[in-house]
Parts: structure tokens; sequence; C-alpha cells
């Protein structure tokens, strides 16, 4: 099977948008590496790449020949500036109880 | 096993967002947008949670000594199943049949055990359920959850140790 490498930054959102054009194939993407949709990603490591078709064409080619690496993922800036963490988060809301 | 169904709906919801646009304020709005299909999410989970759960017990004893101390005992894990045992009966006579079966006192150290009719009756039973004698139980509640897991044909008593 296909590899992509990850890059710093980059989430499981980026990686489906840089290697199939789009975020249709998130769940081909988890499933094949076995992760969540929202697992943090180790920039350095590979991931598999499912055999799907590619879902914007466009968007694929634009992002390979202008070799873009979309690398959105949440950053510890992120996570100071949104303020998440005790008292704010809710039982059954951020956190479950089984 | 596969983790495609953990979604962390929040992260998500960040994720989903461009950076520029990831403000307080802003994703604070979304999360709250996203608040029902969370606790749809999470109700899902516990569902799921409790499906796998069911289908992991099966009649092998250890899984039904370990949903019963799940369910009754779950610190102690004190209900023990054992299998039922054939006992010799013991019989008692009438007088005038001569055959005189004697009680010893316990200094003279040779006891005799009387048996209940599951114990060495024509059907003996299957499996024993032993439980400690200070647990408190719904015997009709703990009976219908054995019959639901225990092989079909299998006899059980439940009997406080």
């Amino acid at each position: 099977m296909e590899t992509v490498d990850i890059k710093p930054h980059q989430c499981l959102l980026d990686i489906a948008m840089q290697t199939k054009g789009g975020i249709d194939t998130l769940f081909a993407f988890a499933g094949a590496n076995e992760l969540s949709i929202t697992d943090n990603l180790v920039p350095g490591k590979y991931l598999l790449v499912p055999d799907v078709e590619v879902t914007d064409r466009r968007v694929f080619q634009y992002l390979r020949d202008n070799k873009i690496f979309p690398a959105n993922a949440f950053t510890a800036e992120d996570d100071a500036a949104i303020k998440g963490g005790i008292g704010y988060m809710g039982i059954q809301i951020d956190f479950r109880v089984s | 096993m596969s983790r495609i169904y953990e979604i962390d709906f929040p992260k998500l919801v960040r994720l989903l967002m461009p950076p520029r646009l990831r403000k307080m304020r802003h994703v604070a709005w979304l999360l709250a947008l996203c608040n029902p299909v969370n606790y749809l999410y999470q109700q899902f989970r516990r569902n799921r949670d409790a499906n796998l759960y069911r289908l992991k017990i099966t009649p092998q004893v250890v899984y039904l000594e370990r949903l019963l101390n799940d369910r009754y005992d779950i610190s102690q894990r004190r209900i023990k199943i054992s299998d039922g045992m054939i006992y010799e009966p013991v019989f008692l006579y009438q007088e005038i049949e001569q055959k005189p079966v004697y009680l010893w006192q316990e200094a003279e150290n040779k006891p005799l055990y009387l048996y209940t009719e599951e114990e060495v009756g024509s059907n003996p039973v299957s499996f024993y359920v032993f439980t400690p004698r200070n647990l408190y139980f719904d015997e009709n509640e703990m009976g219908a959850l054995i019959n639901n897991y225990k092989l079909a044909g299998k006899t059980y008593k439940i009997q406080r140790a």
C-alpha cells in the first residue's frame, strides 16, 4: 500500500486533503491506519494511503503542482487561545461518564 | 480494534475551522451548535460499549463469574461458580428395617453429610452459583441474568455459601 509522510502540524484531515483532494476519504484513512479521525499525528512517521478514488481532482492537482502541504492541526497556541480546561468543561459534554 | 468510532467532537470542530478563524468566541458558538450531536454521540458510545460487553460474555465459567461479580459484587468479587457434584445419597430408614445410621458427636470426627434433593436427586443441577452470605441481591433478577447467558438445558442453583 502507498504511504505518505506526515509533516509537522498536519492532522488526518490535511493528509486526506493532500493525497485525495478532499476530506470525504477521512474515514477510509482512519480505518486503514487504525486511528481516530481526531488523533494527533506524529510528524516524521508515515500513514498508509487507502485504495480509494481521488475525490476532487482539481484540488489534488493544484496542491501537488504547487507543492502545497496543508498543515492545519491544532497547536498549543490554539489550545491556549480557546481556553478549554477545568472550569470550562462539562460532564457528559467534554468527557464521558460510564 | 478499530478506533473509527472514537471522535473528539470539540476537537473536530476546531480542526475543521481554518486556523485564522479559530477564535475563542467563534469556536464556542460552533461547539454550542454541535452539542446535540455530541450528546447523541455519547449515548451511542455508551450503547456500543454496553453491547460489546454483552457480546464478550459467554457461558464459560470465567465469563459468567465476571458478569455476576461485575453486577453484584464489583469490589470484592466473591461470587463463584462450581460444577454440580454428584454425591452418594444417605438414606435414613425406619426402625423396622433394622439398618441403623449413626450420627456421631463432633469429637468423634466421623461426619455424616446430608445433601439436598438437587445434589443427589435424579436431576442434579449442572452448576452452583455460590454467593457470600452477607451479599444482598434480588435472587429472581440474578436468575434472569444467568438464564440470559447460560447454555440451554443447563440447570443451576444459587446458594449462599
